[in-house]
């Protein structure tokens, strides 16, 4: 099970670039949804990306589905030869996104967040709109009910 | 217009942005949305928001287990 609040605090912790995405931002939103992972959208300066492995290193990423035993090194040099990669940890399930489908990067998502307090600190969010608008995007046929529900919250705050 | 704007001490920023479409899809899925949901969580905060996303997780994370032990119990 996804420990959210100790994901989020890792990240913040570290002062980690990071913009929430996905089934949290939804959360954050107002989704009734379950969702099973953090998903975060990083910027991939040099210093972010060592920011972002002190931060989760306690916490011993790995590849998620990967089996066990495979060499995995967690480093920035590892970050910076990939771009989009889900993790599992010791609080869980974690995605680090370097590029958002219909979002791009962390510098073109930064304009369009919002910040929410969540466990005493200030987390950066993909803004509602932005959110309904990379789901559409992705075009996943699963998304379908997820941008159902992000429109009526759109519909519901307005 | 941007002279007239920049002396009155602004500026205009425009950004591309896909236009909103209504798709019949999502409409029609939009139906079936339980709108009381959505209320309660909009009556709370982004914290209390996430905690009963956890909170529900766990609960499914235990119905999964014992869903498991279930039926290795058969």
């Amino acid at each position: 099970m996804t420990d959210f609040a100790k994901l989020l605090r890792a990240l913040n912790k570290g002062h980690v670039e990071c913009i929430v995405i996905g089934g949290l931002a939804a959360t954050i939103h107002g989704s009734a949804r379950l969702t099973q992972d953090v998903d975060v959208c990083y910027a991939r300066t040099p210093e972010n990306l060592d920011r972002l492995v002190a931060a989760l290193k306690p916490l011993k990423p790995y590849l998620r589905g990967a089996p066990p035993g495979l060499p995995f090194e967690w480093s920035a040099a590892t970050l910076s030869r990939g771009l989009n990669f889900t993790l599992t940890t010791s609080a869980g399930a974690i995605d680090i996104l370097g590029e958002v489908t219909g979002g791009g990067d962390y510098d073109a998502l930064l304009p369009h967040t919002v910040i929410a307090r969540l466990f005493g600190y200030d987390v950066k969010c993909l803004d509602l709109e932005w959110l309904i608008m990379t789901k559409r995007a992705a075009g996943r046929p699963r998304d379908i009910e997820v941008i159902a529900e992000l429109e009526a919250l759109r519909e519901e705050r307005s | 217009m941007q002279r007239l704007l920049a002396g009155a001490g602004f500026e205009i920023h425009s950004e591309l942005r896909p236009r909103a479409v209504d798709d019949p899809v999502i409409t029609a899925y939009k139906r079936d949305i339980d709108r009381t949901l959505l209320r309660e969580n909009l009556s709370r905060t982004a914290e209390e928001r996430v905690r009963a996303l956890q909170a529900l997780s766990q609960l499914a994370d235990e119905a999964q287990r014992a869903g498991r032990r279930l039926r290795r119990e058969r």
